[in-house]
């Protein structure tokens, strides 16, 4: 009796069980193989929210330096710049927060798209390039003409 | 609700209904279970709060589980897995960017987001915080944050909530939720293959996005279910 009642559970664990029997095993292996995707994706998304924060925290040295210190220090790797400190608390609707950095010219971090090392005219060169080959004229007279972004 | 619940009664292949003791108290327990997973997976969105989270979360599937081991006519385990990793998914991308954009200031959201940022994705740690709306300052990232937070997240809780409850409506936006899903990964892995600067220079470079984010491919695995489900099931 029990095996009976452990092979009807373990049938009805994808939700099986109660289908007649002609019909049971259309899709028993696949049900029971998107069980198992969804659960293993089920505890890795528990484990990840649960313990992606702690690991931070530990990481940079919670216990030794305080929250405010930790904050601190990313912000001096992200912007290059051991005088940023991490502002604690902001204004509400206040600017964003680099403005009120110290000014510096060294911002480290990618801003525009990479270049490509070789030597084809892109996108970036649509302006540059007519513009060298054919230079506007120098205005005669008039109100002084635009500068001519289309050639 | 009621037709339904009475057949899904395990170990039965003709469908006897249950006795109508037993389909209430499987009914109250799913209830409760039901409100702990969902307040459990919702901490377990809410940063600093996940060890509440994730006992509420256990609770809830623990009872479930002891119910179904009672024999009581409890909906199938793979519907409450598949709502419940619907819903870890969505409440962990959902306040936590959700946080990034609107409260993107805070101490506990900065050490979170950049200490994330410095070991997996670093669209989350160069020059943080230095747009106008505040959190990632990455191209792209911040289109698809509201993207998600505005379009498909609010429709997978809704969907995964529903699916708790059986409804009809759950399965039809589980399949529209899970193609959009489909329509936004691609785009995004693109976006990490375009800017490849956000995997340079950080802890983890490539390794670490792949082991964080295989768990959201689930979405196209879990589409087939949805397409070969018992419709029955889903009565109301």
């Amino acid at each position: 009796m029990s095996s009976d009642a452990h092979t009807a559970n373990e049938t009805n664990i994808a939700g099986e069980g109660e289908r007649p029997d002609d019909e049971r095993s259309q899709h028993r292996l696949l049900h029971r193989i998107i069980l198992g995707i969804a659960f293993s994706s089920l505890i890795g998304l528990v484990i990840e929210n649960t313990f992606t924060q702690p690991f931070i925290l530990v990481y940079y040295g919670f216990p030794k330096r305080s929250i405010l210190e930790v904050c601190d220090y990313l912000y001096q790797i992200s912007y290059n710049d051991p005088r940023v400190k991490c502002t604690f608390p902001y204004p509400l609707f206040g600017p964003p927060e680099p403005s009120t950095f110290p000014a510096s010219d060294q911002n480290f971090g990618p801003v525009t798209p990479p270049v490509p090392p070789y030597q084809v005219p892109g996108f970036r060169e649509d302006i540059v390039l007519p513009q060298t080959v054919n230079p506007a004229p120098p205005s005669t007279s008039g109100p002084a003409a635009l500068p001519s972004l289309v050639p | 609700m009621t037709r339904s619940t009475t057949e899904r009664r395990k170990s039965d292949s003709e469908a006897v209904p249950a006795p109508v003791h037993e389909v209430a108290e499987a009914r109250r327990i799913e209830r409760r279970a039901d409100i702990l997973i969902f307040c459990g997976l919702a901490a377990l969105g809410m940063g600093f709060l996940m060890p509440l989270g994730c006992g509420l979360f256990l609770t809830g599937l623990i009872m479930t589980h002891r119910a179904r081991k009672r024999q009581l006519p409890m909906r199938p385990f793979i519907v409450t897995i598949i709502a419940a990793v619907m819903l870890a998914d969505s409440f962990g991308n959902y306040l936590g960017w959700g946080l990034d954009m609107f409260a993107s200031n805070s101490v506990l959201s900065r050490i979170a987001m950049m200490g994330w940022g410095s070991l997996v994705d670093g669209g989350y740690f160069w020059q943080y915080n230095n747009i106008g709306i505040g959190g990632a300052a990455f191209h792209g990232e911040k289109s698809f944050e509201y993207a998600c937070l505005f379009v498909l997240y609010p429709l997978r809780v809704a969907a995964a909530i529903a699916l708790f409850q059986m409804k009809r409506w759950a399965l039809q936006w589980s399949i529209v939720s899970c193609w959009m899903t489909i329509f936004w990964l691609v785009p995004y892995m693109l976006n990490f293959t375009i800017y490849y600067e956000r995997l340079e220079h950080i802890a983890f470079p490539v390794t670490g996005i792949w082991l964080f984010g295989w768990v959201y491919f689930y979405p196209i695995y879990v589409l087939p279910w949805f397409y070969t489900v018992k419709k029955s099931w889903f009565t109301d």
